[in-house]
Order: structure tokens, then C-alpha cells, then sequence
């Protein structure tokens, strides 16, 4: 999408291919990914699955200093099937996990995840009997956001990347291919 | 004081003076045997009035190094409190891998879950109690807190627990008919993992379910492993919303433990953030129950408060919300400049917002009409184990910082916040109340700040950087200090504090090594959230809503 095109010649090129050359082609499905991809960057809706100390973290984010609303991310669903975005904040514990799993599954597509501080990453400080080491063994992560727990402008730095990424449309997992091909 | 000796005595006549000890002052232990279990916990509560249980712990004997005097494997203490004359009495009972304990949950109500757990975590049975998980999963399988557990084993959950399970519901005597409704670990409500099973009639409550443990993170089993002083961390993720107290409940135990006098600053100190950490604590905690009870901005009221308050922390230590500032022997650093004015400046800005913000809250008819529900009476309290602010608020005057002072408690002026009936509205005005008296005890101390060093104890507080750098026998002290940690003299040691949701308790075995053998804490949620079911039955549902957020349960201590 961002490569510089060459400036075609239209008069060098022949006639019955002139069509071809003008029109893209692609599948309706991609067409509305597309269209929603660019809808959810400047409205991302959270679904804060906060287990823990991030939970508390996140929440400063729509306080007063630091604000997610000049990202359009301010916006928090607590119901799966409306949101967009699933921030996981906290331990995930072996007892949680097939709850995440869960939420992730209902949500619908295209939805992108965000791991926010060490314990959504790696299981952090946690390595024990009861704890998840990491996420990503669960469901797909795009953005990780360092931290225990993350300081609310490291977040809002995940955020950025989450959006570029957004953009980008390089999710892990499902790669749409109309939006490889420049769309 | 004439009132606990005679006490002591009539213990001392029942039970015989082999058996009972006083190891520090107001702390006795007895030893009890398993067959006059059940007795002995009768004499205790019905003639000596010890009516708070506060805690149940396991202890696995088999890796101990000196061997164990009784030549039995576990031993399980039972922490029990004399609300009257303030005593804590420490029953401590052996047994083998075969044996069961007597259940108590027909003397205090509160014993059920601290019995689960003992048989979560350890594999001892107690009569009549059927073998029920609460902190692990239901296809978790052996016990993790043996010593002959592997700490990283991990088993894999296939499916969360049905909503409403069969087994359940037939060890509850529950019907199979009826409509449930499940308020999930990521329901807005529950701030976090709790689930919350309900049995509906129209939209009054006819049965509650419970399930925790979705934050367990092992806690207990880390510090196994961990130096007195890397456990400091931990303590902040267990209660992250007043985090400093935990640092300061922990540190103060393992001082007590090595019997150690910290410097007056650092006291002085701890006694600032802590109450800091108390304000944090309540706002979030009165936050959030504007928010669930209908008035979203009255969150952002309190939050804008926390941020102001954890600018200080932030100021101080760099971390906001998990700021592990104590160490063992003191404090980690000394104040940044300028600090205490700020502090000050700070103090005095929430001071007049909080009259705000009671005008805007405590008069209102809906907010009194939403809040005046499930109603505590003052000993279901007792009986549940209640302490903090939701005991207060059913009219106990029980206050660790009133009735057996630490630190610069005994010399501060403040009140202790009372309610009548225990309901939710109750327990908005202490801690409304609450935040008031912290913000008058923090002024207090910060006007007479001892001056000098901060860590002075020998051997325990690392040596000043600037000595490092010229001494040679500094530089040994300080790397053997970092490598090895501190070693603890062997003992056992409960320790309390006035945590912001209730008595805080850290209870240590140390059998010599720079690692606790075993450490247990008291958290405060878990009788307050045990005792939810019986509260609102009967009730609407969203009275329910009300009175869990009233409670203020944070997972991270509940489950630890």
C-alpha cells in the first residue's frame, strides 16, 4: 500500500488490456475487512480482560494525564462480540485460561490482541504451578506492552503500534491476501 | 491488663502450663492434641472468649532441617482472636498423612474456606467436609504447598467449571430447577476474577455460588524459594490497590522475627506511606462503587484523587502502583527534595476535595436509597471473621492501630470511624471517614519527621554506597548481603497490621536459612468474601452488585 507506484504510459498500452490495468479486482469479503480495518483505527473498542495490578494501570488511562481518547481507544465493551480490541491485563492463571480463550473466540473478526505487562507476556515474575507462561500459547498476540505494570504512556506507546499494525493489516495469524496485494 | 493474666490463668488451669506459652506479649501458643481438638476450641471460645478465627495454616514438616520434634509430618496452626482483650492465641496441632482434623465450622462460620484450603494445598481431610478445591482448578491434580510438589508442574485446564455445577449444587443440598445466572470472572463487577453464581427468583437472590481462585499465583509456594528481601515484590501484587502496606506488613514481620529495632525515620516513613496507601486504597475502593451503582464520573472524581496521591509514590520510588519501598531494616532510600512539602501540599488538596466530594455523595436520596441495603449484623460479623473497615462498620471498635499500636501510632491523634448497621451505606461513610483520619496522621508525622540515617541495622541494611566504593569490608558486606540474602534465626512469627481492607497478617516459619521455610498470609478478603452468599440472599440483585463492591475484594490477596 505504501510502495511508490510507476507512473504508467496509458498510451503505450495496448487496448484490450486497458481494462485490466485500471480496475482492481478483488473478493467482497476483502473489500469489507478493509473497510473495517480502517473504521477500527480511529475507533478501536476495548475489551479490558484486567485480572490484576494492570487492570488498576489501565484504568489511569482514561484519567485525567493520560488519555486514550485522543486515540479513539477510550471506548471499553465489556461484551465480546462489540469489541474490536482485547487488552489482557493481569496473570493469566490455568483456571482463566480456557475463559480467555473463550472471549477471544466470540469476538468477531478482524480483532487484534494486546499483552499488556509481564505477566500477559510471559508469565512475569510468576513462574509457578497455577500460572500461564505467556499468552501467546492461548490465543494469537499482536502488541506486547513491557512493563509490571506498564506505566500509562508505555500504553498508549502499545496503542500507536497497535494502530500501525492495524493498518498494516499484519496480523499474526489470519493474512488477508487482498491486503497484502496493496489494497 | 489485670483482665489477661487472670485470662492466662484460667487457660493455664484448663489446659495445663506444658501446653501453653505466652512467646510474646499478648501472643500465646498452644500446643493442643488431636483427640481434644474439638474441646479445647469450645473452652476457648465459650469461656474465654477468643471469637475471631483468623486464620488456618498448613505447614509440611518433611524437608525441615532439624527434624521435627513431634515426628509427624504436618502441623496445622489455627490463629484465633480476643476481640476484648486484644490476644492472639496461636493452637497448634500435628498430625499424620493418614490422620483428619475435627471441623470447625460449627464454632465459627468463617473456618469453611481456610479448611478448603488446607485440603487444596496440603491433602489433609477434615471430618465431615467433603474433598473440594477452591484455589486450583477442579482437575488440578495433587497438592502444591508439599514439599514434595514440584513448583512448576503445570496442569492444563480443558473447560472452566460449568455455570452452577451438579457436584455442587448436591453437596450445597441446592435444587436442580431454577434460574441461574452467572456474573463471569470478566464481568465489569467483579474488577478482576471472581465469579459469582446466582440462583434467581424474578430478581431477588435465592442461592449464591462462589467460585475463586482465578488469581492464584502461587505465592506462597515463590517465597519458598525466595531471600526475605526478594519477596518484597511479590508483597506488592497481592493487594495492589494499597500496595505499600503489604511491603510494610512483611518487613515489619520479618523484623519481628529477627527481633531488630528499625531507625525512628524509617518508621516515621512507613507510617506516611502506609496511610497514603490507605487513602489510594479506599478511593479506588468508593470509586468503583460509584461507578457500579450508577454514577460513572463519580469514578473519575476519586480516580483524579488517587492519581494526585500516586504522583507521590511515583515521586518517591519511580513505580505507581506496585512500589516495593521497604526493605528489611528500613526503608529503600531516603526522600527525594522537596518531597514533604509536596506531600503536604498534596494532603491539604485532597483534604478539601474529599468535603466535595461527601457533599456530593452522602446526602444524596439515591445514593442513600442504593446504598441503605444488606444490612451486617455485628456478630455474623464476628462469627465470618470480618476485620477493617467492613467490622467497623457494623459498630466493632477494633482498630490494630488503636488497640495494640506499632510504630508512632500510640503517639498520633486520630479517630476510629464507627457505623451502626453494617450495610453498604455503612461501610461508604468509614471509609469516607477513613481517608479523613489517614490524611490528619500522615500531617502529623510529616511535622515531627525524626532526622538521621534511615537504615542503620547491623547486618540486615545494606552499607552506604559511598562507603562501598572506599572500604574493602564494606564491599564484602554489602555483596554477601546482595548473595545471599539475610538469614533469619529459626522461629515462627505472626505478624499483624492494620491492612486497608482489615487485619493484614504474615505469618513466617524459618527454620535458620536466608528463605522462609514457610510463609502464609492472612488476607483480609477472604472472610469478607466468603461470608457474600449468606449476606444477600434474599436480597435484590442489585443490592448484590452493591454489597460485593462495598466488600472491596482484590483478587490478588484473595487468591494469592
Amino acid at each position: 500500500m505504501s510502495k511508490v507506484k510507476p507512473t504508467r504510459d496509458f498510451a503505450k498500452i495496448e487496448e484490450e488490456f486497458l481494462l485490466e490495468k485500471l480496475v482492481l479486482t478483488t473478493k467482497a469479503s476483502g473489500l469489507i475487512d478493509w473497510l473495517k480495518r480502517r473504521s477500527q483505527v480511529n475507533s478501536l473498542w476495548t475489551f479490558p480482560f484486567g485480572t490484576s495490578c494492570c487492570a488498576l494501570e489501565f484504568m489511569s488511562l482514561s484519567g485525567e494525564t493520560q488519555s486514550a481518547g485522543e486515540l479513539g481507544a477510550d471506548l471499553t465493551r465489556h461484551s465480546p462480540e462489540r469489541s474490536d480490541l482485547l487488552v489482557v491485563g493481569g496473570t493469566i492463571t490455568e483456571k482463566q485460561a480456557p475463559i480467555l480463550k473463550s472471549v477471544y473466540e466470540k469476538m468477531e473478526g478482524p480483532k487484534w490482541v494486546i499483552a499488556m505487562g509481564a505477566c500477559a507476556a510471559s508469565g512475569g515474575p510468576y513462574n509457578t504451578y497455577s500460572v500461564v507462561q505467556g499468552v501467546s500459547s492461548i490465543i494469537p498476540v499482536d502488541v506486547y506492552i513491557p512493563g509490571c505494570p506498564p506505566s500509562a504512556e508505555a500504553v498508549i506507546a502499545g496503542f500507536h503500534l497497535m494502530k500501525e499494525r492495524i493498518l498494516k493489516g499484519a496480523q499474526r495469524g489470519v493474512l488477508p491476501e487482498t491486503i497484502e496485494k496493496g489494497l | 491488663m489485670g483482665n489477661s493474666r487472670e485470662l492466662f490463668q484460667k487457660c493455664e488451669d484448663q489446659f495445663g502450663n506444658s501446653r501453653l506459652t505466652e512467646y510474646r506479649p499478648m501472643e500465646w501458643v498452644l500446643v493442643a492434641d488431636l483427640e481434644k481438638l474439638q474441646e479445647d476450641f469450645s473452652f476457648l471460645k465459650v469461656h474465654c472468649q477468643f471469637n475471631l478465627l483468623l486464620d488456618i495454616c498448613g505447614v509440611d514438616n518433611l524437608s525441615k532441617k532439624e527434624g521435627n520434634l513431634s515426628g509427624k509430618r504436618f502441623e496445622i496452626n489455627y490463629h484465633i482472636l480476643n476481640l476484648e482483650e486484644h490476644i492472639r492465641i496461636r493452637v497448634k496441632v500435628y498430625l499424620d498423612e493418614k490422620e483428619s482434623l475435627p471441623s470447625i465450622t460449627a464454632l465459627w462460620k468463617g473456618a469453611e474456606w481456610f479448611e478448603r484450603e488446607v485440603w487444596d494445598m496440603y491433602g489433609i481431610l477434615f471430618n465431615g467436609r467433603p474433598k473440594e478445591r477452591i484455589l486450583t482448578h477442579h482437575e488440578f491434580i495433587g497438592h502444591p504447598l508439599r514439599k514434595d510438589f514440584d513448583p512448576k508442574k503445570r496442569i492444563p485446564l480443558s473447560s472452566p467449571l460449568p455455570l452452577a455445577p451438579h457436584d455442587t449444587r448436591k453437596l450445597r443440598g441446592l435444587p436442580e430447577d431454577g434460574h441461574w445466572l452467572n456474573i463471569d470472572p470478566s464481568h465489569p463487577i467483579t474488577k478482576g476474577a471472581l465469579r459469582v453464581m446466582v440462583n434467581l427468583e424474578g430478581e431477588k437472590i435465592k442461592d449464591v455460588l462462589l467460585e475463586i481462585g482465578y488469581l492464584h499465583r502461587g505465592f506462597e509456594k515463590l517465597c519458598e524459594g525466595l531471600n526475605y528481601n526478594q519477596i518484597i515484590p511479590y508483597t506488592d501484587r497481592l493487594n495492589y490497590c494499597s500496595a505499600a502496606l503489604n511491603n510494610i506488613g512483611w518487613c515489619k514481620a520479618v523484623e519481628e522475627l529477627m527481633e531488630i529495632e528499625i531507625s525512628e525515620r524509617a518508621k516515621a516513613l512507613r507510617m506516611v506511606f502506609g496511610e497514603l496507601a490507605r487513602v489510594i486504597d479506599h478511593l479506588i475502593s468508593l470509586g468503583t462503587m460509584a461507578e457500579d451503582l450508577g454514577a460513572p464520573t463519580g469514578l473519575w472524581f476519586f480516580m483524579e484523587l488517587r492519581e494526585r496521591i500516586s504522583k507521590l509514590f511515583t515521586s518517591y520510588c519511580g513505580g505507581s502502583v506496585n512500589p516495593s519501598l521497604t526493605r528489611v531494616g528500613g526503608m529503600s532510600h531516603d526522600l527525594p527534595l522537596g518531597w514533604v512539602n509536596d506531600c503536604l501540599n498534596t494532603v491539604k488538596s485532597v483534604e478539601h476535595s474529599m468535603d466535595d466530594l461527601s457533599k456530593m455523595f452522602s446526602q444524596l436520596p439515591w445514593w442513600m436509597d442504593k446504598t441503605r441495603v444488606c444490612p451486617i449484623e455485628a456478630k455474623d460479623a464476628i462469627e465470618w471473621g470480618f476485620t477493617g473497615p467492613c467490622l467497623r462498620a457494623c459498630g466493632i471498635n477494633y482498630d490494630l492501630r488503636k488497640v495494640s499500636p506499632y510504630y508512632y501510632y500510640g503517639d498520633v491523634e486520630f479517630e476510629v470511624p464507627l457505623g451502626s448497621k453494617g450495610d453498604v451505606y455503612d461501610k461508604y461513610l468509614v471509609r469516607m471517614e477513613e481517608i479523613r483520619q489517614s490524611l490528619k496522621i500522615i500531617t502529623q508525622v510529616l511535622d515531627y519527621l525524626p532526622v538521621g540515617r534511615l537504615n542503620i541495622v547491623d547486618g540486615v541494611s545494606l552499607p552506604e554506597k559511598s562507603e562501598v566504593y572506599k572500604d574493602k569490608k564494606a564491599l564484602d558486606k554489602y555483596r554477601s548481603l546482595i548473595r545471599d540474602g539475610i538469614k533469619v534465626k529459626p522461629g515462627e512469627i505472626y505478624s499483624a497490621i492494620e491492612g486497608a481492607n482489615g487485619e493484614l497478617g504474615f505469618y513466617i516459619q524459618s527454620d535458620g536459612g536466608n528463605t522462609p521455610y514457610r510463609v502464609k498470609v492472612r488476607p483480609p478478603c477472604f472472610p469478607l468474601f466468603q461470608s457474600f452468599s449468606e449476606i444477600v440472599k434474599g436480597n435484590y440483585l442489585s443490592d448484590a452488585y452493591a454489597t460485593l463492591v462495598s466488600l472491596n475484594i482484590v483478587p490478588g490477596e484473595l487468591d494469592r
